[in-house]
């Protein structure tokens, strides 16, 4: 496994430990799209510089590498995968708890950077982590650019987020309250307005 | 999206100019007009007369220099005598009046084709008013008018060519007035023999699209600083020349030594109070410079120290991930092994001998290089240690980078400073004392302070096109929102000219870097970046930069024109059929398309004509109306009754 896939890897199994903490069943769907989320804001919440590559197609996109390492953490029965679901097992959680034992590595930093992003993204469901998928700007700027391929260290979501707390000058207001409040922006007018203009029942 | 307008040209009367049968009166259609003829009866004069009719002299591209300290910037025009070169008989009186629609304003312009001025301007049946005067001696009072910031004595409200240009401006309601008009005409609607290309021209993509998508206020200031790059640019490019001769500084501070002529006891004051000066400053650098070594001695000890913490993180790092996610060998070897080692293919399930060695896979044969495994608990703290140390190096080397570049900005104030002093110490010795020994001292000085203007000459150049820059990307974040439908319009016209074994795309890429040359749009042909023009055969990069403009044309105006020089002399009969395809969709969309022909063999004008009835197209046949056409056989009625 080359490095690139590999700290992917490491992100894509450190999400599913965090998220069995709430259901041992994940929709494959949402969690690419978390995954997505959690690369494009990285760059504002963590600000670190990791970078993915994302094919953007017919409204919907491909993390390279993606599907590989489903297939991998499949082989070393890590997950299971049903139609769109992915179900964690218990290997997965035995094999994450033990590294994450070690208070003094790397690993468990990591994971207290993903950790809240899954969190906060947990708290919303699926419906809305849609919504919020289809509005993130990167996203919805790529096909109107005519641009296919999207490296996730090109987040305009970061950017935009990083001008915004720039101009609320309050250095005690936390980035995921930001996030968070883009995505209540986000929602709030998605729900109210709705997509065709009309209003729509919340 | 900004709303302006562009001309309309309706007609044009010729009078006493005697390479044409005069008065020749040419009455354009709205679609198809064809100027025709054999080589040298002046197809190319007179389809620079159309633009000529409507703006002047001008040939688009201003230049931006700086002289005396002051930005000057030049409309390039061409010669006065440009059109009565062309003349058979000199006629003084020789004029060309068109007549042409801006929005909802009438224009009759009358310009002298003997000197190139303009004679009269009636807008709305009304005449402008002003004095008439060339082009030339024109530019002249506007650049100076420009270089002191508009407060020349000299007013140009003075003279009609200021009054048409105003104009202009108001009935096209342009940012950037008659300069965006002239850029507009010569590099979006004209396309000449020289087949000077657009789209790779990244100045002018942004300034030809920026227009319609910023505030107009926006627009001005970004041009201005455009051309302030520009001139900095020069100015840069002067300081540096200065240095490189400073043979020509030392004879000019001789000459002006002669001119001064100072008190001399004043003069033996303000020394020495420079000179106290200079000593405190001395002091003062001598200690900042023994400082800043210091420093950037502890700097280059914590970026080593940085490089070979990366190095170990990154050895930290790739144990790591081999022993987090291993090869899935194991897990392979655990499924087949047993059934191979029966005699049974574990994929199709028939019987069958495997040689297996317990080195080597057990699939490919190929010999097995697992390492062993590690303690990646061991690892991991290892790595988090690394990274911790990492921090603290990286923070190290920011804070003494900063330290750093305070210091020096100190040391580069002081010596600034200082060497204004010595030239004003070396100044006032040579006016007290003639001896040339002072002036052979204060040399070496003076080059120094050539290198600081230099230097300081080029800081303001970065630091404007630092500001050009965000300016420009503030351009393309704006015309994200405008981008589908230009788009659209694009690979429309580009499919169109490529045919449909092409695949076309224009994007406009998310920006990684702060350059100023990178282009704002990537056009691709056939899943391939053409970021330079040479990157594509001569009649691709035609067709690319003809849907260019063609796109502008269409995407952000109801009606233009297009004119296209001799179209099919690059073209075979293949591509000649796919640009006459695309230019009949160009007219569908309301335009006009006026190109000139040779009496040549080719089915793009003849197609062209064909798909029209006579009252849609216009043909000026030079073989009939130039004086220059000895030949009148290939008239293009003949012509066309050949082809048929």
């Amino acid at each position: 496994m080359d490095r690139k896939k590999s700290m992917l890897a490491e992100t894509m199994i450190l999400f599913l430990f965090a998220l069995s903490k709430t259901s041992e069943e994940v929709n494959i769907n949402t969690y690419k799209r978390y995954i997505y989320l959690y690369y494009l804001t990285s760059g504002f919440i963590n600000n670190n510089s990791d970078d993915i590559e994302i094919i953007v197609e017919k409204g919907d996109i491909k993390i390279i590498e993606f599907e590989s390492i489903i297939s991998d953490f499949v082989l070393k029965e890590y997950i299971e995968t049903e139609k769109n679901s992915i179900i964690i097992k218990k290997k997965l959680l035995d094999f994450v708890d033990a590294l994450l034992r070690n208070k003094d590595g790397a690993l468990i930093r990591r994971y207290k950077e993903i950790q809240p992003f899954v969190s906060l993204i947990q708290s919303y469901n699926d419906q809305f982590v849609f919504t919020v998928f289809f509005s993130e700007p990167t996203f919805r700027e790529a096909p109107l650019r005519g641009v296919s391929e999207i490296h996730s260290a090109n987040s305009k979501l970061a950017v935009l987020l990083k001008q915004f707390k720039s101009k609320v000058c309050d250095t005690r207001i936390d980035e995921y309250d930001i996030l968070a409040y883009w995505m209540d922006y986000i929602l709030r007018n998605y729900y109210n307005i709705g997509a065709d203009g009309d209003a729509v029942e919340e | 999206m900004n709303r302006f307008y562009l001309p309309i040209l309706n007609r044009m009367r010729i009078e006493d100019y005697s390479l044409y049968k005069c008065p020749l009166e040419i009455c354009f259609s709205n679609k198809l007009n064809i100027v025709y003829g054999t080589n040298g009866t002046g197809k190319s004069t007179l389809l620079m007369m159309c633009f000529f009719s409507i703006v002047g002299p001008y040939r688009g591209g201003i230049k931006t220099k700086v002289r005396q300290e002051h930005r000057r910037d030049n409309r390039p025009i061409y010669e006065d005598s440009f059109f009565s070169e062309r003349m058979i008989k000199s006629d003084t009186n020789a004029k060309v009046t068109s007549s042409f629609t801006i929005d909802q304003d009438e224009y009759i312009v009358t310009h002298s084709l003997y000197d190139c001025k303009l004679l009269c301007a009636v807008v709305n049946g009304r005449s402008l008013p002003g004095k008439q005067i060339s082009y030339r001696t024109y530019e002249t009072k506007y650049t100076q008018n420009r270089a002191d910031d508009y407060s020349s004595t000299d007013r140009l409200d003075d003279y009609l060519i200021y009054h048409y240009q105003e104009q202009l401006k108001k009935s096209t309601k342009l940012p950037g007035g008659v300069n965006t008009l002239i850029s507009m005409l010569l590099d979006v609607m004209f396309f000449d023999e020289g087949r000077k290309l657009t789209f790779w021209n990244n100045d002018l993509q942004e300034t030809i699209i920026g227009k319609y998508i910023v505030d107009s206020d926006f627009y001005e200031q970004y041009c201005e600083k455009k051309l302030t790059t520009k001139a900095l640019e020069s100015a840069y490019k002067k300081k540096s020349e200065t240095y490189n001769y400073m043979n020509k500084f030392f004879q000019k501070e001789r000459e002006e030594k002669a001119k001064v002529g100072e008190d001399t006891e004043k003069l033996q004051r303000e020394l020495f109070h420079i000179e106290e000066k200079a000593q405190r400053l001395g002091k003062e650098l001598e200690k900042d410079q023994l400082l800043y070594s210091r420093k950037n001695k502890e700097l280059l000890t914590a970026i080593h120290e940085e490089e070979t913490v990366k190095e170990e993180l990154n050895v930290l790092e790739e144990t790591w991930y081999t022993n987090l996610f291993p090869s899935p060998y194991k897990e392979y070897h655990g499924k087949f092994y047993k059934q191979m080692i029966d005699g049974y293919c574990p994929v199709c399930g028939n019987k069958h001998d495997f040689s297996l060695f317990s080195e080597r896979c057990i699939v490919c044969g190929e010999w097995l290089q697992l390492g062993d495994s590690q303690d990646i608990i061991t690892i991991d703290t290892a790595r988090q240690n690394k990274i911790d140390s990492l921090s603290e190096t990286k923070k190290k080397v920011e804070i003494l980078s900063v330290e750093l570049d305070k210091i020096g900005e100190r040391i580069k104030w002081t010596r600034k400073e200082t060497n204004k002093n010595n030239i004003r110490i070396n100044e006032i010795k040579a006016l007290i004392s003639p001896d040339e020994d002072y002036r052979e001292d204060s040399d070496k000085k003076r080059l120094e302070k050539a290198q600081e203007e230099r230097d300081l000459a080029l800081a303001e150049y970065n630091s404007s096109k630092k500001k050009e820059e965000q300016m420009k990307k503030k351009i393309e974040e704006s015309l994200v929102d405008n981008f589908t439908t230009f788009r659209t319009a694009f690979i429309r016209y580009a499919s169109s000219f490529f045919g449909e074994q092409h695949k076309e795309n224009l994007s406009l890429p998310f920006s990684e870097d702060d350059d100023l040359n990178a282009p704002l749009m990537k056009f691709e042909l056939d899943g391939k970046t053409r970021d330079e023009d040479y990157m594509l055969s001569e009649s691709q990069r035609i067709f690319t930069d003809l849907s260019f403009r063609f796109s502008v044309l269409t995407t952000f105006h109801n009606k233009s024109f297009f004119i296209c020089e001799t179209p099919d002399s690059t073209l075979d009969i293949f591509h000649e059929e796919l640009a006459v395809k695309t230019f009949l969709e160009y007219i569908e969309q309301g335009n006009a398309l006026i190109l000139s022909a040779n009496a040549r063999h080719s089915s793009l004008v003849n197609d062209l004509y064909k798909h029209y009835n006579s009252n849609d197209v216009t043909v000026i046949d030079l073989t009939k109306i130039s004086k220059l056409a000895l030949i009148t056989e290939y008239s293009f009625d003949r012509y066309i009754n050949r082809e048929r």
